[in-house]
């Protein structure tokens, strides 16, 4: 099935992605052809087979909701590309943020 | 003899005798690697100073009181999407080209504990994703038998750091194939345990239900020495199983009365004709070992990879949501948020990424969520009913690794569906979560050929009897 470079632009935005306009040709093309390949499946009688999400059936594992140290929150902190008094900092959300 | 070219338990066992210290076996590896690594690409980053400190450490221990661990003061290479606490982990990608390991993977604790000795992280395919090695951020490493060639993909450092005896051995991860694949390209031993075997904690996600650790050995024996260690019940993951794991001690088994499936499906027209001949000929020469070679089948094989290449990208783009400038890695400057994720994203990821990341919001989009995901869903429910059945009748399975040898640089990588069917026959193991072996069965075009088994569900033990018998003889 043909995918449209609007669509493809839908996309990349959903997922947060910028691409350009050579791109947006590039990957409606590529995602086009790998989306023809998956078309062999239509073949396959699945009728009413419950969906497989994950090999073994696994139920939920549950902990004691105990508080412990599991690594040094200094370290995750240094990990972060801008921090201002221990806090995460990031721009802004709104446009007029000084208008708040 | 070079150090550097032992196996693990040849090592250990010089260790063990004195024969050499820990130190002079990590210096051999860094030796190596300082000889070749300009070539080949194997690493990203070393981490020699606190290599040599564990080796000190190691060759400083009071030998008398506790027995001697078979990786005690055993070089290992890790490949880059799994953690190593304080050493830089980038998974190929620029995004995380600045991040440091907060904390060890489980595989890794486990493996500091036995007394291995860390090198460095390897290089490999972004993300794990590609079958070549030639998506990192860090550049392409290069096939040690031939520098034309790829690798494969996606843990590429790690086999060839394997394969070049820059190190005694490695971890990877296989999602899709990415131990198998490249093992057989490069001609050494890549093992992907059962779904749920190793703990996933401190690996990066790719595709969760798929992902599993696996080993890099010059050997099968040593693959089960590994296994032993880095295997078991996690409490930081809570798919990891509780069934027993091997001891490599009990491994080389009679073989008599065993059966081996042979899938028809796996030969298929577009296998490189040199392939099939090594091939056949290998699995004709399994019957010297006194099993039983039967014909089986395995008829939804062909959609093993469509499947996959649905599935893993709905993953994919899931787990790579959490790549946003924010908390770690890479951040582009930006005048505010939206377009701060838009110009990391876009600055922060390479093609390949980008690629799978738009594939799967496709598939799991409104529209084509039914018609894609969930079908494809079903298909896995039946690709593992193909397996269940199968393994009524045999052991083992025993099938091609790959469809061809190593394929030149740059080949295949303009065209991403030419380049996913390179993991044709390695994907299937990951549907169904089987645990699956690869090594080496001889050369086709001058490289090295993979035959790869897969066994049943967490009877690693039967893979591993069957397949270092097997490599005896190749």
């Amino acid at each position: 099935m043909p995918i449209s470079k609007e669509h493809i632009e839908h996309l990349a935005n959903l997922a947060r992605l910028d691409i350009t306009d050579k791109e947006k040709e590039k990957y409606a093309d590529q995602i086009s052809s790998i989306l023809n390949y998956f078309e062999q499946l239509k073949e396959v009688e699945t009728g009413d087979v419950e969906p497989l999400c994950h090999v073994f059936d696994l139920q939920n594992v549950y902990r004691e909701d105990k508080p412990q140290l599991v690594c040094s929150a200094d370290k995750v902190l240094a990990e972060v590309p801008e921090l201002e008094k221990r806090q995460i900092k990031v721009k802004a959300v709104f446009k007029n943020q000084s208008n708040l | 003899m070079k150090l550097n070219t032992l196996t693990i338990e040849q090592a250990h066992k010089g260790l063990e005798r004195k024969d050499f210290s820990a130190v002079e076996l990590a210096k051999s590896c860094f030796d190596a690697i300082r000889e070749k690594d300009e070539k080949l690409n194997a690493f990203i980053t070393i981490s020699e100073d606190q290599a040599y400190q564990s080796a000190e450490k190691i060759d400083k221990k009071d030998r008398s009181k506790n027995k001697f661990g078979v990786l005690e003061g055993i070089p290992v290479a890790i490949k880059d999407n799994i953690l190593v606490e304080g050493i830089k982990a980038t998974a190929g990608s620029k995004i995380l080209s600045t991040y440091i390991a907060t904390y060890n993977a489980t595989a890794v604790e486990r493996l500091k504990k036995a007394g291995a000795i860390i090198l460095g992280k390897t290089n490999m395919d972004e993300f794990a994703m590609g079958g070549s090695g030639e998506t990192s951020h860090f550049g392409p490493t290069k096939n040690p038998s031939n520098l034309e060639k790829v690798p494969g993909g996606s843990s590429s450092g790690s086999v060839v750091a394997v394969a070049a005896d820059e190190t005694i051995f490695a971890l990877g991860s296989d999602t899709g194939g990415s131990v198998r694949q490249p093992a057989s390209f490069c001609g050494v031993v890549g093992f992907k345990p059962t779904y749920g075997r190793v703990s996933r904690h401190g690996l990066m996600a790719m595709a969760s239900s798929f992902d599993q650790i696996g080993t890099l050995t010059k050997t099968v024996r040593d693959a089960a020495y590994v296994f032993e260690q880095i295997a078991g019940l996690d409490k930081f993951d809570s798919t990891t199983a509780k069934a027993k794991v091997p001891e490599a001690d009990s491994l080389g088994q009679e073989l008599k009365g065993l059966k081996i499936g042979v899938p028809k499906e796996y030969f298929v027209k577009g296998m490189d004709k040199q392939v099939e001949t090594v091939v056949k000929k290998a699995i004709k020469n399994l019957s010297k070992l006194g099993v039983e070679i039967v014909e089986i089948n395995l008829p939804m094989t062909k959609y093993a990879l469509a499947t996959y290449y649905i599935l893993m990208p709905a993953e994919v783009s899931s787990n790579l949501a959490r790549y946003d400038g924010v908390r770690y890695g890479f951040r582009a400057e930006a005048g505010n948020l939206l377009e701060m994720y838009l110009q990391t994203r876009r600055q922060g990821f390479g093609e390949e990424a980008r690629r799978r990341v738009m594939l799967g919001t496709y598939v799991l989009s409104s529209g084509y969520y039914d018609a894609y995901y969930k079908k494809a869903q079903q298909v896995r429910r039946l690709i593992k009913n193909d397996f269940d059945k199968a393994f009524e009748q045999v052991d083992c399975i025993v099938t091609p690794t790959s469809p061809t040898t190593a394929f030149n640089l740059g080949e295949k990588f303009d065209d991403p569906l030419t380049m996913y069917l390179a993991d044709i026959f390695t994907v299937s193991a990951n549907v169904a979560g089987l645990p699956a072996i690869s090594i080496p069965c001889g050369k086709a075009n001058k490289m090295p050929v993979g035959l790869q088994f897969i066994g049943k569900y967490f009877d690693e033990k039967t893979l591993f009897d069957i397949s270092s018998r097997a490599e005896s003889i190749f």
